[in-house]
């Protein structure tokens, strides 16, 4: 990896959050740029009065997926280039819709050494701007020791059982 | 489909959900492309010049421009199928997505994507019956190298 230095083991506490993400508000030009991206063309993305009628959907959707890569870059951007993100679960547990700002967040549930490296765990989400959480969910970040080497990639777990 | 829990049985809708288990179709090869990249880094507003500068990119140690994970996405909607005809249950809704992260996906890569059903039950809950399958997507590259894994968990009901 690179050396656009992350968070580093070492200084990590339980409980500690991590910078969040915010993103907002959101319009149907995210919605649909993203629906493009990805191909997803779900009409509750970009047809109002299929997601309002027939869904009964009080809106078109923010996509889910969109959502992730928030997440996603909340990771890596604390991970850096010298930790790495490996392992993130999302629940859909609340809708989202244009005008809404989104934050997304972590918080450090737990930590341990394993060989040369750190594993810390989090639990995440985001929050819309009345505080409500829609996506639930954990992750699995691996960090450098102070001083030492940052997690290489391909990332591969047995690393971590190394001496 | 769209039959009424009445006219399928809890043993046909179990028998249904245990035949999914198993691989779904063949292996789909895809290029990473830079266009779809940038247009996904962009719509997201990752400026992270990793996913536009091969310069920037290789400076910070990678094989050249890395796409956004969820790119992963694209490749589900245009390589993998996702559907299932499900013959009980009236409304299909996603429910979780899990994500292992190994090797970056770099502009040039070529992809093997498989797919495969790993889990499927029936469940009783408040709202009635519920079908629950998890379906794993493999993201290979041209050099053998696991770049992700993504476990989709589907509720039918």
């Amino acid at each position: 990896m690179g050396d656009t230095q992350g968070a580093v083991f070492d200084d990590i506490e339980i409980g500690q959050y991590i910078p969040a993400v915010v993103k907002g508000p959101m319009t149907t030009a995210h919605i649909v740029r993203w629906s493009a991206a990805m191909e997803n063309w779900h009409r509750i993305h970009y047809d109002w009065k299929y997601a309002t009628e027939h869904d009964g959907l009080p809106d078109v959707m923010v996509n889910g997926s969109w959502k992730q890569h928030v997440m996603i870059q909340l990771l890596a951007d604390w991970a850096g280039d010298t930790g790495w993100a490996w392992k993130v679960a999302f629940q859909f547990r609340g809708m989202n819709v244009p005008g809404d700002t989104l934050t997304a967040w972590g918080r450090v549930t737990g930590k341990e050494q394993r060989g040369r490296f750190g594993v810390v765990d989090l639990e995440i989400g985001m929050l819309d701007q009345k505080g409500q959480e829609g996506t639930p969910g954990t992750a699995r970040v691996v960090l450098p020791l102070r001083g030492g080497p940052p997690v290489p990639y391909p990332f591969d777990p047995a690393i971590l059982d190394a001496a | 489909m769209s039959d009424t829990m009445t006219e399928v049985s809890d043993a046909q809708a179990e028998a249904y959900l245990q035949s999914l288990i198993g691989p779904i179709g063949e292996e789909v090869q895809t290029l990473v492309e830079l266009g779809a990249v940038r247009r996904m880094a962009l719509c997201v507003g990752d400026h992270d010049p990793i996913h536009f500068d091969e310069a920037a990119a290789k400076a910070r140690g990678y094989r050249g421009v890395v796409a956004p994970w969820p790119l992963l996405w694209l490749y589900f909607f245009t390589c993998t199928i996702y559907e299932h005809d499900f013959p009980f249950g009236k409304a299909t809704v996603h429910g979780q997505d899990d994500y292992d992260f190994h090797e970056p996906m770099i502009v040039g890569d070529v992809l093997t994507v498989s797919t495969a059903m790993v889990d499927a039950k029936l469940k009783h809950g408040k709202v009635g019956r519920l079908g629950q399958v998890v379906s794993e997507r493999r993201f290979t590259n041209q050099r053998g190298e696991l770049c992700a894994v993504l476990r989709t968990t589907l509720f039918r009901r």
